[in-house]
């Protein structure tokens, strides 16, 4: 949906949605600890930290790594994720403002499967590279095409197009659709049954766009 | 020097398997938690119309599996003052709600490095999940230092 990636539309070079995330609390790291149950104290007490000789309590990784995989996720909706790893390069503090990033650095068929790698980090407020990594899945040969059967059972497949539409109860399709219909209601119009009748078309292309920032808040 | 060389001999050492059943709640808090808002972790509608069985787990739950603390004190680490610097996950399927999940965490490798302000000791844990047919979910690399020593 937001951006269904597939191997014919990306290449070297082709930025992958950033993401941005609320700046982080105390509570955030202490809903996280809870959630992964892990309570280790230099991210949840400050005394400790600064026993440790930390200005304050940190995020721990797995935090940013989920992060930077929210971005991941979403940008790879419909396709297969096989890998993913992130190297820490600064600590994230409370206050501190993240926004994920990637970019997609390599494309190749490789055993007949259309494999991507993309360069995935976030950067805080200041402008600096907090982690860095990789990411390697599995994307549809062709735009509009789903995975194939053996593609798709392998890896973490996030079956997209569907998903938003039906769960936040079909609003989020038809509020995406009503937007450029408000805009100029004849294209909309001819937009929606050119994509459904070209799956592969450059006419999907359009209709595309403009759903797009419709969707991202 | 000496404390890499005393921690040598535990390369190879494995944790016993730790069982874990995925719950629906662990799911929906683990996908709140990091602010995840696709509804295929928290909505069983959702998921079904999206072509899943169950709740997905977001592809970084499985951090959520086993603490690696008890592994870092048994090699004799200090698990406050030890900091994850690499993490990597290959996958080779969604975790699902009501999968039950063996979880096994093995020391690949251990080595120090020199730092301006003394050694750094590095930790390296492979972590594989596997499911109740011994089918791997998925495997975990991790490089943890130590940052005091």
């Amino acid at each position: 949906m937001n951006n269904m990636l597939d191997y014919e539309s990306i290449d070297k070079g082709t930025p992958l949605d950033g993401l941005s995330i609320p700046a982080l609390t105390r509570v955030t790291l202490a809903r996280f600890a809870g959630a992964i149950d892990d309570y280790n104290p230099m991210h949840l007490d400050d005394k400790v930290a600064a026993a440790a000789g930390k200005s304050s309590v940190f995020a721990p990784s797995h935090l940013v790594m989920a992060y930077v995989g929210r971005m991941v996720q979403s940008c790879f909706q419909g396709a297969s994720l096989r890998r993913y790893g992130l190297r820490m390069l600064k600590l994230v503090w409370p206050g501190d403002v993240l926004t994920c990033r990637g970019v997609v650095i390599d494309k190749r068929i490789e055993n007949g499967e259309a494999v991507v790698d993309a360069d995935v980090w976030a950067d805080n407020q200041r402008g600096e590279t907090v982690a860095k990594g990789r990411v390697l899945a599995v994307v549809p040969k062709v735009k509009g095409r789903l995975l194939s059967k053996s593609e798709a059972s392998h890896g973490i497949v996030f079956t997209a197009s569907k998903v938003r539409g039906t769960s936040s109860g079909s609003k989020a399709e038809p509020k995406a659709k009503a937007e450029p219909k408000a805009k100029a209601e004849p294209v909309a119009k001819k937009a929606k049954p050119a994509a459904k009748v070209k799956p592969a078309a450059k006419k999907a292309k359009p209709a595309a766009k403009k759903t797009k920032p419709a969707k991202k808040r | 020097m000496a404390l890499v060389n005393k921690l040598k001999p535990m390369i190879g050492k494995s944790t016993r398997p730790a069982i874990f059943e995925i719950e629906k709640g662990q799911v929906r808090r683990f996908a709140n938690a990091i602010g995840e808002d696709n509804p295929i972790h928290t909505d069983e509608k959702a998921a079904k119309a999206a072509g899943y069985s169950a709740l997905v787990a977001p592809p970084t739950f499985a951090a959520a599996l086993g603490a690696l603390d008890p592994l870092i004190a048994e090699v004799g680490l200090d698990s406050q003052a030890t900091m994850h610097a690499e993490e990597e996950y290959e996958y080779f399927r969604p975790i699902f709600v009501g999968d039950v999940l063996s979880v096994v965490h093995r020391i690949a490798d251990v080595y120090d490095k020199q730092a301006p302000n003394g050694r750094l000791i590095f930790l390296v844990v492979e972590t594989r999940g596997n499911d109740k047919r011994g089918r791997a979910v998925f495997k975990g690399r991790r490089v943890l230092v130590e940052l005091k020593s």
